[in-house]
């Protein structure tokens, strides 16, 4: 009996867990640009600066391209 | 372990190693980013219900409406759910075609090629997490005590996982993100200061106890 209450306990953990990702997953993959390596929907656009870990130096990275999607002005 | 058990992880292996050459040819776009976002939210979810659920069982604090077994329960099955999505967090960053992030820099600490210190926390938090539930498998091997002793270590993934939630993740200003992360660490603290009360408060009531019984005439 309580193997059995376990079991589905673990069943709907893993369910709700699976949903919210690919939910997000496919809300991210949305709003991917705004987001991207730290920046924010103001300087998704700009180059964006990451500390090189071997020298500690500052490199010029471009900002994460948008999706197909939004270049389509959708 | 069985042959069909060691047969089957080979396979799994391989399946995994082929099918990620596979998709590492692919251009998967935006979707290992988005993906890796997701599992790390997730991850640090079920990692603060675990915890939550750990120190449930161990202030007795839900006795009232859940039964020890079932939270005990809980609390090792979402250690392990934690430490997959972990793996699908980390292990998808390799097909991301924009931060170039390599085994090596999944496994080891500080060597990462974005916000290296904060990312560093969170592999280290992962790795001690990994210790913490492989433990519950050792527990009769290592004793009782060395069990305790090593799963508060727990508290140090949880605070390494939150460190980096914040300062790596790049979700923090989403409003339900925020409200997680502070809810989830409110959570937890509460019931850290309950569990250290109560454990301050055991020893006082047992010899009260003890005095109590000695009072009572024979």
């Amino acid at each position: 009996m309580a193997a059995a209450k376990y079991r589905t306990a673990r069943i709907a953990f893993g369910a709700i867990v699976a949903a919210g990702m690919i939910g997000g997953t496919a809300y991210f993959t949305q709003t991917a640009p705004a987001q991207s390596a730290g920046t924010t929907s103001q300087d998704s656009n700009s180059a964006q600066a990451i500390t090189a870990p071997s020298t500690g130096s500052i490199r010029q990275v471009p900002a994460r391209p948008a999706p197909a999607k939004r270049s389509r002005g959708s | 372990m069985s042959a069909t058990t060691r047969n089957s992880l080979l396979l799994i292996l391989a399946a995994s190693f082929f099918s990620g050459l596979a998709l590492h040819a692919m251009d998967l776009g935006q979707v290992p980013w988005a993906l890796s976002r997701a599992a790390g939210l997730a991850a640090f979810a079920v990692i603060s219900l675990s915890v939550v659920m750990g120190l449930l069982v161990s202030t007795k604090a839900a006795d009232g409406f859940l039964k020890r077994p079932f939270v005990f329960e809980m609390h090792q099955f979402l250690s392990v759910l934690s430490l997959v999505l972990v793996a699908v967090h980390a292990g998808s960053l390799l097909f991301d075609g924009f931060l170039h992030f390599t085994s090596v820099s999944l496994v080891v600490p500080f060597v990462a090629p974005y916000r290296p210190f904060a990312v560093g926390l969170g592999v280290i938090a992962g790795w001690l997490a990994a210790i913490t539930t492989a433990s519950f498998w050792m527990r009769a091997r290592i004793g009782q005590k060395r069990w305790r002793t090593l799963h508060y270590v727990t508290f140090l993934a949880y605070a390494g996982a939150l460190w980096h939630g914040i300062s790596a993740g790049t979700d923090t200003q989403l409003p339900p993100v925020y409200w997680m992360y502070i809810g989830s660490a409110a959570l937890v603290s509460a019931l850290m200061m309950l569990r250290i009360v109560g454990y301050k408060a055991a020893p006082k009531r047992r010899r009260a106890a003890v005095a109590a019984d000695r009072r009572r005439p024979a």
